[in-house]
């Protein structure tokens, strides 16, 4: 399946709005600035897809994933790393003395707020689109990249369209990454949904 | 966290893990207002919503999820969710709603 230059910058300009969206609820959550940087999206092999991955795969992630079906399938995920999750945390819950108690607000706290954030990505997309998405409940996992893409290996398809960016909270010295792998097998049907919204945006408008 | 936060502004809260437990609870103990999530294991917000009706328990619901879809927002209040909110929420709204 080809996907062209300018349905890649439309669909690029759609993940600017679904990211500015989850920026605006995380804005919310932490009334800290919250800067993103642009994303980008690539198709190819899951293996081979991210330079990134390749230099950053054994470096311990904090990870919630929110898995999609509907028009187009995949999962969502909001990546930390660890340091950064535990400022997260500290900022928004707190902190507790008991280590089990912590772990818990921890998991649960990071795992509402990935929900928070990839919903904001992946609905805005789906409301933009006008397609349904429907969502498998997100869950945590700590990991690192090669886990996390080992751990997709078998029930990812080969190909895959891959849309990462990065955010940072200057106040909190925090980065993190949202990703979204779509199957290629559904990539029609986007790039369908994609050209309905670029004619629905180029087209002339007819005045009286 | 938000049912910790509720608790101290003097609300009585009982929490359930998913759509089957709150409606166990509803019919043990009915309360005054349900606050629902949709994503949720064995049954979600959607198929929750319907239930109270079905037995013919009335009593406000108010939707509180991160899903920012139309579609489910015109669902939900098709299917007598009375006020519809995303996550996150301020306070102040949750307590208007």
């Amino acid at each position: 399946m080809h996907i062209s230059p300018e349905q890649q910058d439309a669909l690029q300009e759609l993940l600017n709005i679904g990211v500015g969206r989850a920026a605006g609820s995380l804005n919310q959550m932490l009334e800290k600035p919250i800067r993103m940087h642009i994303p980008f999206l690539q198709i190819g092999k899951f293996e081979d897809l991210s330079q990134e991955v390749q230099e950053s795969r054994d470096t311990q992630l904090s990870s919630v994933q929110l898995p999609f079906k509907g028009t187009f399938s995949g999962s969502s995920c909001l990546l930390f790393p660890t340091e950064s999750a535990k400022s997260l945390v500290l900022a928004l819950a707190g902190e507790s003395e008991d280590p089990d108690t912590m772990d818990s607000l921890k998991e649960s706290t990071l795992t509402e707020i990935g929900n928070i954030v990839l919903n904001g990505v992946m609905g805005s997309l789906a409301n933009v689109l006008k397609h349904r998405v429907i969502y498998s409940v997100p869950f945590y996992q700590e990991t690192s990249m090669q886990g996390l893409v080992q751990s997709k290996l078998s029930d990812t398809p080969e190909i895959i369209l891959w849309a990462q960016t990065q955010f940072t909270i200057e106040e909190y010295d925090l980065t993190g990454d949202i990703m979204l792998m779509f199957d290629t097998s559904d990539l029609g049907l986007l790039v369908m949904a994609v050209n309905d919204y670029m004619h629905s945006t180029t087209a002339p408008h007819v005045t009286a | 966290m938000l049912s910790e936060i509720l608790q101290k502004l003097g609300h009585e809260m009982d929490p359930a893990m998913n759509g089957q437990d709150s409606l166990e609870n509803i019919a043990f103990n009915p309360p005054e207002c349900m606050l629902l999530d949709n994503l949720m294991l064995i049954m979600d917000g959607l198929q929750t919503l319907q239930a109270p009706q079905a037995r013919n328990i009335k009593l406000p619901i108010i939707m509180l999820t991160a899903d920012i879809e139309e579609w489910l927002k015109t669902r939900c209040l098709e299917r007598s969710a009375t006020t519809f909110l995303n996550k996150p929420v301020k306070l102040p709204h949750l307590q208007e709603a």
